[in-house]
């Protein structure tokens, strides 16, 4: 089985924050499983996705939610006409045909799905298929990467210890200021002054995570915030678009964002 | 008698034609309605001027009097209106309703009211406006209307005419029938009267813009506003008291429209200080009119030093430098104009002083802006030019432009001061008793920023002898105004007394087969059931009946049913639990049966529970409350959810009943706590043996009506809210309340730990 459509065919843009391209490789080399920690768009599936281009590696990236059950990971029965066959599931495809494995946002799967990739992760790097009966063992290029926002999830939502433990870990977290203005200067196509007074906002907003806000607004939507600038969109109005209503519902929060959005323009 | 010649037109209809001639006759009335006639002919089109004069007869034909006539005609004669007559024709329509609903006396009250804000050659609008809802009272109430006529020049002057009527409704609405203390209402005798007035005036009260200034300050800051209200009008502008804001409550020229960037301004400008003046200037010799430039030319420093960060907020100070040029040499004027040319380039102006301080202060500043000793130095040279100019300057009339700028008072250091500087020692020893008070009162420490969220944490005097510490301070709902009164009742903390706990023990013992009972129930509950669910399109598993009967239609030829695979899911717990207990005088009376009393068949049945969640894990937190007036709801924390529940049981029996049931206030408290819980459900469970009621109020729809809009809060923040109402009383009272569905009455007390038992596994188990 060919992995090849998930190859990557340019080299996706990353802008690196200290050494972490150095950190991957080595674990990479190692295939100590990686944990990405780091508040929700700050660049971490990107740094993914320019690392498996760098390695020359296909790339599976799987997004865990809550529904989520253990069989969309490893593969299910299915029936067709002939009675049933079995169809894996895209951890096994990465399993089986050596390719990086990034399980975005972990936690939101429920406890008893991320237990199958407990076998992957320590010396035995086997997959057990229970329905099927069968134990994968893992191509030597398999790796496995997940990433982990520690901020939002309350403690009923966390990961368990004796996953955690499993995986060497790269902290990340926003660029700072000159460097993010230069990724939202460059993702979204606007220029570099504008850009650094949308990473501005950005701080601000930031200032009230876990007094009022979860999260402060993330690199990306700062990007989003830039593209429709480009588009004509008026900056505060496209800050209030990409910016202050995804983060908020409440009124005096909106209230404040707005104007610190327009302290800083 | 002389004959005044009419211009133009002479009206349509006969009714018309005889009212002018009639009114033409009569001396009193003639020369004031020719004047009229003539100004209004000359503005509006033929068909106003028509039903102006039809409007002027029917007043006549109604008997409204010469002294209304001359009035209104006074009134209208002042106006321009448009052709269409719009506002004019409004003022007549509205006296002729005040003369026919109230009296000539009221008519006549409501013109010079109106009159009063209505300036020469307007459009009449205003008094149109205020008019209409002074007839609009006149329908609903008549003798309302000379007394609200009478403070409309004064105490309600600042008011737009919604805010009037906002405010008159309330005063209707309190007392429907009661003219006696209607009358109070309006003549402002009733306390009530002035704080629904304070609402209405609505956007010049800083509590309504503080979350949000909150929320901003901590955005562009990073630190926490604190800011106090300073009620008793000692103060004309913010003052600064270290880090903390003191700010005149109700502020005085915020203007309307404009209410939210003024506060904007003026929160930002106390954060610029706070950031940018990193100390107090030294009084030394500097005369009060020096200080005064001192703290102008420190505001724009710290102003343009925070533009350099945030130019948006530039924009919004410069917005209120209104002051146009001029060569007025007052103090007044030469100082906001000053204030203005330093932050705003774009600002001409000739005067040679102000030329000076603006190149002193643009050179200074370019050189060294975090420099804050240029603002002292300037302040000297502009000073003595000043002095030399021989415009004087009075400390105590003078007032910092524009109004969002703090008094610049808090800006210095008063021990400080050369102690031959009487002048300025003066100013600063009062300034500096209130900074202390103030900071005194404030604490030291900023309050914690989770208490902020809804309930303002109060900073309120220290304690009175034994009155507990403040937790917050909630509104309460008022039926008959259908309005919330901001800030209203006070729940305060109260350490649950030490006692014995023997009777509880002996108390317990009986209920052994109950206990075991409920440790049944416990372990059912405790369990993780897992859940089939069958006949899925996805799922981790066959579902092999399914999967048959696929095969079987295939063979018979029929379309098979694709749903042929099986979910398989844990049903976790996640309740939290808060138990909120009634511990009211009233608890203390027998409860029957086995002897006790009310309060301690609930303590017994808490109890019970306390053990029975404690073996299950479910968060749970046991409060009991009683009131003693609005400023006194009594809360005790029994168990907190944080605490394990060993010494709950201790507790609950050292509870003694005592005061009033004052319910709404401890709902919102309750819920409050209960909503950070991060658990899937959250349960309230309210256990009353009665109606609310309070010492401090005689309207027994009152507090109900306010419970009920608690509760209804707490459902509509996800809560499940239920009562369980002791003996044969309670029920009804606590129907109303909760809702039929979510009561439990238990007629029997001494079933209750039993049926209390019952209802929490039934709402929690699934
Ligand atoms: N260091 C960086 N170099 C280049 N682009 C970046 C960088 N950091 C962030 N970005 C931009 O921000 C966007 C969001 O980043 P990304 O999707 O990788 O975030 P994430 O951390 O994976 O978020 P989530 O946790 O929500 O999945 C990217 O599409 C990219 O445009
Ligand atoms: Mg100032």
């Amino acid at each position: 089985m060919s992995l090849d459509q998930f190859r990557l065919s340019a080299e996706p843009f990353y802008a690196p924050l200290s050494n972490e391209i150095v950190r991957f490789e080595a674990a990479y080399h190692e295939r100590v499983p990686l944990m990405l920690k780091g508040p929700t768009g700050c660049g971490k599936t990107r740094f993914v996705e320019h690392m498996a281009y760098r390695l020359g590696q296909p790339l599976i990236t799987i997004a865990c939610h809550e529904d989520m059950t253990a069989a969309d990971l490893v593969g299910r029965y299915l029936l067709d006409s002939d009675g049933t066959h079995w169809k894996d599931g895209p951890l096994t495809e990465a399993v089986r045909g050596g390719a990086i494995c990034y399980l975005d946002e972990i936690v939101e799967a429920r406890q008893d799905t991320t237990v199958v990739i407990h076998p992957l992760t320590d010396e035995r790097r086997v997959l057990p298929l229970e329905k099927k009966n069968e134990l994968v063992e893992a191509h030597e290029a398999f790796f496995l990467v997940i990433s982990y926002n520690p901020g939002y999830q309350s403690a009923v939502k966390d990961l368990k210890e004796s996953t955690k433990q499993r995986f060497a870990a790269i902290d990340f977290t926003y660029a700072e200021p000159e460097r993010e203005a230069d990724i939202v200067a460059e993702e979204a196509g606007i220029d570099r002054s504008l850009a650094g007074k949308l990473v501005k906002i950005a701080a601000t907003s930031r200032n009230l995570s876990g007094r009022g806000l979860d999260e402060g607004a993330s690199t990306r939507t700062l990007i989003r915030a830039g593209r429709l600038i480009v588009r004509g969109i008026p900056v505060a109005e496209a800050c209030d678009m990409a910016i202050v209503v995804p983060l908020t519902d409440d009124h005096d929060l909106r209230g404040a964002l707005r104007s610190a959005v327009s302290a800083c323009l | 008698m002389a004959v005044v010649r009419l211009p133009e037109r002479s009206p349509a209809v006969p009714a018309a034609a005889r009212f002018e001639q009639a009114v033409m006759g009569r001396p009193g009335l003639a020369a004031s309605f020719a004047a009229a006639r003539r100004r209004i002919g000359l503005l509006v089109g033929h068909a106003a001027l028509d039903a102006w004069i039809a409007q002027g007869a029917a007043l006549y034909a109604a008997n409204a009097g010469p002294r209304v006539l001359t009035a209104l005609w006074e009134l209208e004669g002042r106006l321009s209106p448009g052709p269409e007559g719009g506002a004019l024709l409004a003022i007549g329509r509205a006296v002729h309703e005040v003369c026919r609903h109230a009296s000539s006396a009221a008519a006549v009250a409501a013109i010079t009211a109106a009159a009063a804000r209505t300036r020469h050659g307007s459009d009449g609008g205003e008094a149109a406006a205020l008019l209409a809802v002074l007839a609009d009272a006149a329908r609903r109430a008549p003798d309302v209307v000379p007394l609200v006529a009478a403070l409309a020049p004064g105490r309600l002057a600042a008011l737009e005419a919604d805010a009037i009527a906002g405010w008159i409704g309330d005063g209707i609405g309190l007392y429907p029938q009661d003219r006696r203390r209607r009358a109070a209402y309006f003549e402002l005798r009733d306390p009530l009267a002035l704080s629904r007035l304070a609402i209405h005036a609505g956007a010049s009260r800083f509590a309504a813009h503080e979350p949000r200034l909150m929320h901003l300050t901590r955005a562009v800051w990073g630190f926490d506003l604190r800011a106090r209200p300073i009620g008793d009008g000692g103060l004309r502008r913010t003052r600064l008291a270290g880090s903390l804001l003191l700010v005149p409550e109700p502020m005085p020229q915020v203007p309307g429209e404009r209410a939210d960037a003024f506060f904007e301004a003026m929160a930002m400008h106390g954060a610029a200080h706070r950031r940018f003046t990193t100390e107090r200037f030294a009084v030394g010799k500097l005369k009060p009119m020096q200080l005064a430039l001192t703290a102008l030319i420190e505001d724009a420093r710290v102003e343009l030093l925070a533009g350099a960060a945030y130019p948006g907020l530039l924009a919004v100070w410069r917005s209120f430098h209104a002051i146009p040029a001029s060569r007025a040499q007052t103090v007044e004027s030469l100082f906001a104009r000053l204030s203005r040319a330093l932050v705003d380039p774009g600002f001409a102006d000739g005067d040679g002083w102000i030329g000076k301080g603006r190149a002193l202060f643009a050179a200074a500043f370019a050189a060294t802006p975090e420099r804050q000793d240029i603002a002292r130095e300037i302040a000297n040279v502009l000073g003595h030019d000043l002095g030399q100019l021989r415009i004087p300057f009075i400390a105590k009339s003078y007032v910092v432009e524009p109004a969002y700028r703090d008094d610049g008072l808090g800006l210095f250091d008063a021990a400080d001061t050369d102690p031959d500087n009487s002048e300025a020692l003066e100013l600063l020893i009062e300034a500096a008793r209130v900074e202390q008070r103030e900071q005194e009162v404030a604490g030291d420490e900023a309050p914690p920023a989770e208490e902020q969220e809804r309930a303002r944490p109060s900073a309120v005097a220290a304690p009175e002898e034994e009155e507990g510490r403040v937790l917050a301070i909630y509104p309460e709902w008022h039926h008959r105004l259908r309005a919330e009164q901001p800030d209203h009742a006070t729940v305060r903390d109260y350490a649950p007394p030490a006692a014995r706990r023997d009777w509880l023990e002996a108390a317990l013992t009986p209920h052994a087969g109950l206990r075991a009972r409920i440790g049944a129930l416990v372990a059912g509950a405790k369990l993780d059931r897992p859940v089939r669910l069958k006949r899925r399109l996805e799922g981790e598993e066959i579902d092999i009946e399914a999967a048959q009967e696929v095969m079987i239609s295939r063979r018979i030829g029929e379309t098979p049913d694709p749903r042929i695979h099986m979910l398989k899911r844990r049903q976790r717990r996640s309740v939290a639990v808060t138990l909120l207990i009634d511990a009211s005088a009233s608890t203390g009376d027998a409860a029957g049966g086995d002897g006790g009393t009310v309060l301690q068949t609930a303590c017994v049945a808490a109890a019970l529970l306390g053990e029975a969640l404690a073996g299950l894990g479910d968060p749970l937190e046991v409060l009991a409350f009683s009131s003693n007036g609005r400023g006194d709801v009594r809360a005790m924390t029994l168990k907190a959810f944080a605490e394990g529940a060993e010494a709950l049981a201790a507790r609950l029996a050292a509870l003694t009943p005592g005061y009033s049931t004052r319910l709404g206030p401890m709902v919102r408290h309750a819920a409050q706590g209960l909503a950070r819980q991060s658990t899937f459900r959250k349960v309230l469970i309210v256990i009353s043996d009665g109606e609310p009621s309070d010492v401090d109020v005689d309207d027994p729809g009152y507090l109900r009506e306010d419970a009920k809009h608690a509760v209804a809060a707490a459902r509509a923040a996800g809560l499940d809210v239920f009562c369980v109402g002791l003996g044969p009383g309670a029920e009804v009272g606590a129907r109303a309340i909760f809702g039929r569905r979510n009561t439990l009455a238990v007629h029997r007390i001494a079933d209750l730990p039993q049926r209390l038992a019952a209802l929490y596994f039934r709402l929690t188990v699934s």
